[in-house]
């Protein structure tokens, strides 16, 4: 195995077919969220971004946080005899195993410091709000639990701001030169860290499903290839109308050239298949069969 | 001279990381720069000639033999792409940095105190823009060509971040004039006295006599490191020689730096 190992400039051995994979989608925020960026004078303050000197700010779902809870989802991931998937591998952060046969380092990258790195192929994107509505300040504060309240134990009272509701995130998960076995891991990432993003409490986003456009079908595009051959379904994120917004999506989801080197599934045919590479990533890392 | 122009899209923030700068601040450049826009486009390149074997050599850190580095042949000439008039901004965020790799502090559920749970700081830069419009040059015509068939093609560029080539025209010929014009790229510093500028220190590659096997070849570019060079971009209309289509203009002093010539 080693002397293969060496045979190849990648020291990856190719064992099956290789592909480029992506996913775009949309995300809309269930209820309100907070994607922490730091803390001021008793304000816990969200991030947002802007995209020019004058241009106003705008929520922000980064792309980093989205890969730190994707990952996380996998090495937290429930194995049948009751470990986590992180411990059966010995795979944890920032000790990452760089095993080239773990599922997590093989497409999420790891780093063993002076003994090996294995270059992550999986990249994230998007984040931008599409709308533009300012966070909300709210008032919150950190009861004592005791039924009967002396002097001195009083509440805390600190304030935190969160993103609107209903706030839609383009989003984008690339893999370069993964194996089909390989992209079951960036699947079950994707979709399990769904209901997990957001700091503290509520949690949780979903893919939005619009009214006019694509009715009924989540608005999201999973491409296999190896040529480019559709129009990528990146939307500008200085664009703040929503229906502006799920209209370039959907009409460059829509313009591509289905042939051997490009495969694009949307709408419910790509959450299927989404589910069903999760499936076997559930079969083959969790349940053990 | 001929030229090409690229429309890249990034798909997020982009870091090109400053150097030298702090550890702490990550900074970024506020366009790619063309030693990055250089190894960007050789990545793609090999991506589309691998075809499906999907040859990963464009993606592998080479940490055990020499540094050895995949850039574009030294007859194509990269001079960076720029966000336009649609604006950037600089997003500057906070980053828990790892400094002690040989813990799990960061994945636990269950966590007691632990020594080793250090992390440090970071305040990290990224670029957020529409598009950047890039620029590659070339003496001839026909050693362009093959860098036309990467329309629609992305993938990682920069320390952080995936962008694709969402346009690319040409080749056109540029002719060289000494003009006063607003330059469409970074100036070499020795142009900019008296022109208020951002001035950044940015490389040009240290090119060996070694062979190129060119754009197809799977092995490395002769290129032995990087030469540190003084640069700026501004918005003044500056006396110099341009190489030019009619609406973008490239100092010829910027081409002469990135070619390895000692000025």
């Amino acid at each position: 195995m080693a002397s293969e190992k060496k045979d190849v400039t990648t020291g990856i051995v190719k064992d099956s077919d290789r592909w480029h994979f992506d996913i775009y989608a949309i995300l809309e925020g269930a209820q309100e969220l907070y994607f922490g960026d730091q803390v001021q004078i008793n304000v816990n303050l969200v991030e947002t971004v802007k995209l020019g000197k004058d241009k106003p700010d705008k929520c922000y779902l980064s792309p980093t946080k989205r890969r730190g809870v994707e990952r996380r989802s996998l090495i937290w991931a429930p194995v049948k005899n009751g470990k986590l998937l992180g411990d059966k591998l010995n795979c944890g952060i920032p000790n990452t195993c760089a095993d080239l046969e773990c599922p997590i380092c093989a497409v999420f990258g790891g780093l063993q410091p002076g003994k090996k790195t294995l270059v992550g192929r999986l990249v994230h994107g998007g984040g931008v709000a599409v709308q533009e509505m300012d966070p909300v300040e709210k008032q919150r504060a950190m009861h004592p639990s005791m039924i009967s309240k002396e002097k001195g134990d009083d509440p805390i009272p600190f304030k935190r701001q969160y993103n609107e509701p209903g706030l839609l995130y383009p989003v984008y998960n690339h893999c370069l030169s993964v194996t089909d076995e390989e992209f079951t891991a960036v699947a079950y990432a994707f979709l399990d860290s769904l209901a997990r993003l957001g700091a503290g409490n509520p949690k949780g986003l979903r893919i939005h499903e619009h009214q006019s456009r694509w009715v009924g079908e989540p608005l999201l595009v999973v491409d296999r290839y190896l040529a480019p051959l559709g129009k990528r379904p990146v939307v500008s994120p200085s664009l703040d109308e929503t229906d502006e917004v799920i209209k370039q999506f959907a009409d460059a989801a829509e313009q591509f050239t289905p042939s051997e080197n490009f495969e694009r599934r949307k709408g419910k045919e790509a959450l299927k298949y989404l589910q069903e590479c999760a499936a076997g990533f559930v079969k083959k890392h969790l349940t053990g069969s | 001279m001929y030229g090409i122009r690229m429309l890249i899209r990034p798909t997020g923030g982009l870091t090109f990381r400053r150097l030298p700068g702090s550890i702490l601040h990550i900074g970024s450049y506020t366009f790619v720069p063309p030693t990055t826009l250089s190894g960007f486009l050789r990545r793609l390149v090999m991506m589309l000639a691998a075809g499906p074997s999907l040859d990963l050599a464009a993606f592998v850190k080479h940490q055990e033999t020499e540094r050895e580095m995949y850039v574009l042949p030294r007859d194509l000439i990269p001079v960076g792409a720029y966000t336009g008039d649609s604006g950037h901004w600089v997003h500057t965020t906070k980053r828990q940095g790892i400094r002690d790799f040989k813990h799990d502090a960061f994945s636990r559920l269950y966590r007691v105190a632990a020594e080793k749970e250090v992390y440090q700081l970071h305040d990290w830069d990224y670029l957020m823009c529409e598009d950047l419009t890039g620029y590659l040059l070339g003496k001839k015509e026909e050693c362009l060509s093959p860098l036309l068939g990467l329309g629609n093609r992305g993938c990682k560029l920069g320390k952080e971040g995936y962008a694709f080539i969402a346009d690319i025209t040409g080749p056109t010929q540029y002719r060289l004039i000494d003009t006063t014009e607003v330059p469409s790229t970074i100036v070499p510093g020795r142009l900019l006295a008296g022109h208020p500028c951002d001035a950044f220190q940015v490389y040009r590659h240290d090119w060996t006599d070694g062979p190129d096997g060119g754009l197809f070849s799977p092995s490395p570019s002769p290129v032995r490191g990087f030469v540190p060079f003084m640069a700026g971009l501004t918005e003044t209309p500056l006396k110099a020689e341009y190489y030019t289509d009619g609406t973008t203009f490239i100092p010829k002093a910027l081409v002469d730096i990135l070619q390895g010539e000692v000025v």
